[in-house]
């Protein structure tokens, strides 16, 4: 490829994603507790995102796999829908998971971490803590559920709200192409590892 | 293989159609057709994750996938409106589950599973799509609108999906299929055992 060509290339690269995550950003029109379709998707997409600590370990998510780049970068965002899944799976059965709460908290203070430190650590490992934390994160949602709301919207709502977040974090991420970046990035991981302390000791 | 098959039978029955959803009034039978497979969700979800599948893997595997689709969505279409019996809302969701797994991983798909596939969700959404309460013109215009929407949507999306050939772009589209599949995992889920953990919401 030519490299104007591959400049112009990784530019609209940028603009997409950055206009992917500021429509994430941006407030949902319907934002009450609802029922059927619309109800459903609101609520489903509203969880992951009102609830900070399930924002900070998904983006850190994303950061990370920036960090770790290809193919870390892709491979992170599609196992964690998937493990979610199942744990949402095991918290609509009402199969008990010891230490949700905990476990929720710690992803965003082991994921903080490892981006603090730059840690790079093989895929596979990579790959295991994330899909560990996901049966968590998974479970609280499907807990939670309200049984008000269309089921499958409610599901394609926190699957999309949690898919952005993680989208969020790989804009972000980007930044680490730049030394100043990677400096940010990282603080960025030491100052969610130390929200992910407060969520553990109930101080926030 | 047969005791796996044996099962998802088993739940493919146990549990309620897919539910139907008020018509849009003002916009008449043939346009609420068309817009009927937007607002199933569980259909929706199916043609989404079988858009991606065909896009993924144009032009082989594609074709025989999308003539499949099309052709077996008129034929559910027809049988659904004379055999007046819907599909259990199960079978969709496991279809979604195969199709978004299989664009989240990658696989080449060879041309007979595209086909199958195809065919089989083309024939349940038809089937599933049986308006209620109509006089027999507008149900033969609604069934014709939701051929004509189904068959579009399934296209745009796998029009879309088969444009999108930058790597970074296609990495785009495995992430959507693991959405689709993590999505129609939950609602399988749901559809078996219901929330009955402590602490959900009223």
């Amino acid at each position: 490829m030519h490299p104007t060509e591959a400049k112009r290339s990784a530019s609209r690269v940028h603009a997409a994603v950055l206009l992917v995550a500021t429509l994430a950003l941006a407030s949902p029109a319907l934002a009450h507790e609802g029922t059927g379709v619309a109800g459903g998707f609101t609520s489903g997409f509203m969880h992951p995102i009102l609830g900070w600590d399930h924002v900070a370990a998904m983006v850190a998510v994303g950061l990370w796999g920036a960090f770790l780049g290809a193919p870390a970068i892709w491979v992170l965002p599609i196992v964690f829908p998937l493990v979610m899944a199942l744990g949402g799976s095991l918290g609509i059965a009402g199969v008990p998971l010891p230490g949700v709460e905990i476990g929720i908290a710690a992803s965003a203070v082991v994921l903080g971490i490892m981006i603090a430190l730059g840690a790079r650590p093989p895929l596979w490992v990579a790959a295991i803590i994330v899909g560990a934390f996901a049966i968590f994160h998974g479970h609280a949602h499907g807990t939670e559920l309200p049984v008000a709301a269309d089921a499958l919207a409610y599901a394609v709502g926190f699957v999309i709200g949690t898919g952005l977040l993680h989208l969020i974090g790989i804009t972000l991420g980007l930044a680490t192409r730049w030394e100043t970046g990677k400096v940010a990035v990282r603080a960025a991981g030491g100052a969610i590892a130390i929200a992910g302390m407060a969520f553990l000791t109930g101080m926030a | 293989m047969i005791r796996v098959l044996a099962v998802a039978i088993a739940l493919a029955v146990m549990v309620e159609p897919a539910q139907a959803h008020a018509p849009i009034k003002g916009i008449g039978a043939f346009y609420n057709g068309l817009l009927h497979p937007l607002f199933v969700p569980a259909h929706l979800l199916l043609i989404f994750a079988l858009g991606l599948l065909l896009g993924q893997h144009v032009p082989n595997a594609s074709r025989f996938g999308w003539l499949a689709f099309v052709a077996a969505l008129w034929t559910g279409l027809v049988i659904g409106h004379l055999s007046g019996t819907g599909v259990p809302v199960m079978l969709l969701l496991l279809m979604a589950l195969a199709a978004g797994l299989l664009v989240a991983v990658d696989w080449s798909v060879p041309a007979v599973v595209a086909a199958v596939l195809g065919g089989v969700a083309g024939f349940t959404i038809g089937m599933d799509s049986m308006p209620e309460a109509l006089t027999r013109k507008e149900t033969l215009l609604a069934l014709a609108g939701t051929g004509v929407g189904a068959t579009l949507i399934v296209s745009y999306i796998g029009g879309v999906a088969a444009w999108l050939q930058v790597p970074w772009q296609r990495i785009g589209i495995r992430v959507a299929g693991s959405w689709a599949a993590a999505s129609a995992l939950l609602d399988i889920a749901l559809a078996v055992v219901g929330p009955k953990a402590p602490g959900s919401l009223p």
